[in-house]
């Protein structure tokens, strides 16, 4: 055999050229050179007759029955109602976001306004404002002292300690000056 | 034409959704019964395309061809029936009632009639030895009669891709015939 016909042997046992033969996108040169290759390849001649066989069993296969009477009117209907539902959800969702929104510009617009509405208080009322705030912290300590009774008596207790006479601010400032002094004093013979 | 009823639908038109449905249920109910072999869970799944379809048109070019994206939507629907069947778990693959059914005594010819199941059965052992998706790939080359071009837009494969798929598809079920011929 040939190099030639050896390469065209494998050429027309490869996938591609099986391919192009079912599709019938052969020339009629080739198709010469493929009955001549079929007319002594045994692998060719059964497969062939297998793929041929499986081509006319496929497309002579029985179609299918008709589908059922009624089918298209529940088909119609049940796509119906997915749509009534798909509104309805849609309705639903887009409300919901109006609303949240709506809230929001609301909610906005009002802390706005109520910082207008206090600045405006404080000029026109500003003695008002300043009699209220008073008022308040005059109630919060009545009500509310024994809260901040440890906060006041800490505070004392610290103030004491640190600057009081016997206190530790004033006791180190005393020692850092004898200290200094007795640095600073000139060395006694 | 086709496309003003698409656009009507859309606006959730009932006539002209009926005519949709009306148009494609069979082809639809075609590839889902060579998919499935089964005739109940066929009409199952070609109900349950036509809604899916119908209630999201909105997802669905006008401008593009209507039935290769219906049919992707089927063999979709299919693919995932076939793997659920699959899983162990799954109820589905309890009851294989009413597959490729045979009405006795509906046939005016019943040796004909034997032949006609015989060569059906085949045929459907044959393609339940296809991965689902080459399932699709004969059905709609086959029966549907698609062009290449269409099956992609249906399977979403490259060209290439889906004749060395078909190709493979039907050595395998000429191997499964001729070795059923064999025997009878
Ligand atoms: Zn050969």
């Amino acid at each position: 055999m040939s190099r030639e016909t050896q390469v065209l042997v494998s050429d027309l046992h490869s996938e591609a050229w099986w391919i192009r033969l079912m599709d019938d996108e052969v020339t009629a040169e080739e198709r010469v050179r493929w009955d001549a290759h079929l007319a002594h390849c045994t692998r060719c001649q059964e497969e062939w007759k297998a793929m041929i066989f499986a081509d006319a069993a496929l497309r002579a296969a029985p179609a299918p029955e008709a589908l059922p009477v009624g089918f298209t009117a529940a088909t119609v209907d049940r796509i119906k109602r997915q749509q009534r539902l798909r509104r309805l959800l849609a309705f639903v969702a887009g409300t919901f976001i109006v609303t949240l929104v709506a809230m929001l510009v609301l909610a906005l617009a009002g802390s706005a306004l109520g910082v207008v509405e206090q600045g405006f208080i404080a000029v026109v009322a500003g003695r008002q404002a300043l009699f209220r705030s008073v008022m308040h912290m005059v109630l919060v300590l009545f009500f509310g002292w024994q809260a901040i009774l440890p906060f006041v008596l800490g505070l004392l207790a610290v103030g004491y300690l640190l600057l009081m006479p016997n206190g530790l601010l004033f006791t180190a400032a005393l020692i850092w000056l004898s200290g200094h002094r007795r640095a600073m004093a000139p060395v006694r013979s | 034409m086709e496309q003003d009823f698409l656009r009507l639908a859309q606006r959730g038109e009932e006539g002209a959704i009926n005519e949709l449905v009306e148009t494609y249920q069979q082809s639809v109910f075609n590839v889902c019964y060579r998919m499935l072999g089964q005739a109940t869970e066929a009409e199952d799944a070609t109900q349950e395309t036509l809604v899916k379809a119908l209630t999201n048109l909105h997802s669905y070019d006008v401008e593009r061809p209507f039935k290769p994206w219906l049919l992707r939507i089927a063999s979709n629907e299919c693919i995932d029936r076939i793997r659920r069947r699959k899983n162990p778990l799954s109820l589905d693959a309890l009851g294989e009632d009413g597959a490729w059914e045979w009405k006795q005594g509906d046939s005016p010819n019943p040796e004909a009639e034997i032949v006609h199941r015989e060569r059906r059965d085949e045929v459907r052992a044959a393609l339940d030895a296809l991965s689902p998706q080459d399932r699709a790939i004969v059905t709609l080359f086959y029966w549907e009669n698609l062009p290449y071009t269409e099956i992609e837009a249906v399977t979403g494969l490259s060209i290439s891709a889906i004749k060395s798929r078909l190709f493979r598809a039907r050595r395998t079920i000429a191997g499964l015939l001729m070795q059923e011929d064999a025997y009878v």
